[in-house]
């Protein structure tokens, strides 16, 4: 019995095509997942940069009077005091980006030399009373109370 | 010799023969099994990065719980840190039982009452959001001063499991101080 050449063909063909296909769908799905996880792990690098990056600030500092709020241009800037030198971290936005210099405290803030932490386009902190400050951004909302004011009841008792 | 077995059919036409069909299809159920495989891996992968991004937005959830109920001296308070555009309840331990939730050592009226604060998939809070906080406030035994033990639950709607679960203590004295 003689074959049919064209239908052969078309069979191979076929094959190749759904081999190809299946091939090409499968790397864009691949391409498509490691591009999720990519962004994922991204938002997370951001969200900890600037959510809990604030929050060991002030723990690091967490002294008495060292924590406080202030403003400038409008927008609030946390002031985080090293120690008794005068010099505090200042932490605020500027042009849709958390940044912190380091200068005198109730000085002139420096945006231009600032280190950036991260992008944001609202900073607000919120004192909540008992020592306690909520900060939001885009990434979120962090809360953190000062232990300092803990330890001095707790001496006096 | 059968006639027509051969790759080539076994004559001088050149057409693929049985054998050619059957290794091709052979190779197209082996590709379709690794294409399969591939697949899978992929949706896991993918998977696995939404419990990344889900763990670390539970992790920081609790955070913010232990800093409030660092700050506070009574679920109350605690409330009053963390609620947001009514997105807090306390449940009593009535409530709390009927939820069908084990709080473990919640023996008397007190140590039943859980703090539950919801947030959307973005931690906005939401009071119908999909994502909640139960903050477990346990006072010490021996009257108000003492170690006050918190135990913190995040949740997630689809998931039976607390997605985070983190234990913290704060001292709390008579005369109003914490440690």
């Amino acid at each position: 019995m003689k074959r049919d050449g064209g239908s052969s063909g078309v069979y191979t063909m076929v094959i190749a095509v759904i081999f190809l296909a299946g091939f090409f769908l499968t790397v864009v799905f691949g391409a498509l997942t490691y591009r999720d996880i990519a962004a994922g792990q991204s938002g997370n690098n951001e969200k900890r940069a600037l959510l809990s990056y604030l929050s060991t600030c002030v723990r690091m500092n967490d002294t008495t009077g060292a924590v406080s709020v202030a403003e400038a241009d409008g927008e609030p800037v946390l002031v985080i005091a090293d120690g008794q030198s005068g010099y505090a971290l200042r932490i605020y936005r500027y042009e849709d980006k958390l940044v912190e210099d380091y200068g005198e405290a109730q000085g002139a803030l420096y945006p231009d030399m600032a280190q950036v932490i991260g992008e944001t386009k609202e900073f607000r902190i919120e004192a909540l009373g008992n020592d306690t400050y909520r900060i939001i951004t885009d990434a979120g909302r962090v809360l953190f109370g000062l232990r300092s004011r803990s330890e001095e009841v707790a001496a006096d008792d | 010799m059968i006639e027509g077995s051969g790759r080539t059919g076994g004559g001088k036409s050149g057409h693929p023969g049985t054998a050619f069909y059957i290794e091709a299809l052979l190779l197209a159920g082996v590709f379709t099994i690794v294409v399969l495989i591939l697949t899978r891996v992929f949706v896991m992968s993918g998977q696995m990065g939404k419990d990344a991004a889900l763990l670390t937005n539970a992790v920081h959830l609790a955070e913010n719980g232990a800093e409030a109920v660092a700050s506070s001296r009574s679920l109350e308070e605690v409330r009053r840190l963390l609620e947001e555009n009514g997105n807090g309840e306390i449940l009593e331990s009535s409530k709390a039982e009927a939820a069908g939730e084990a709080y473990e050592g919640a023996s008397g009226e007190n140590r039943a009452r859980i703090l539950r604060v919801h947030y959307d998939e973005e931690l906005n809070p939401d009071a119908e959001g999909g994502i909640w906080m139960d903050i477990q406030w346990i006072e010490p035994d021996s009257g108000e001063e003492g170690l006050v033990k918190s135990i913190i639950n995040i949740y997630r709607t689809d998931r039976p499991d607390p997605v985070y679960t983190l234990e913290t203590e704060v001292f709390i004295s008579e005369k109003g101080g914490q440690l």
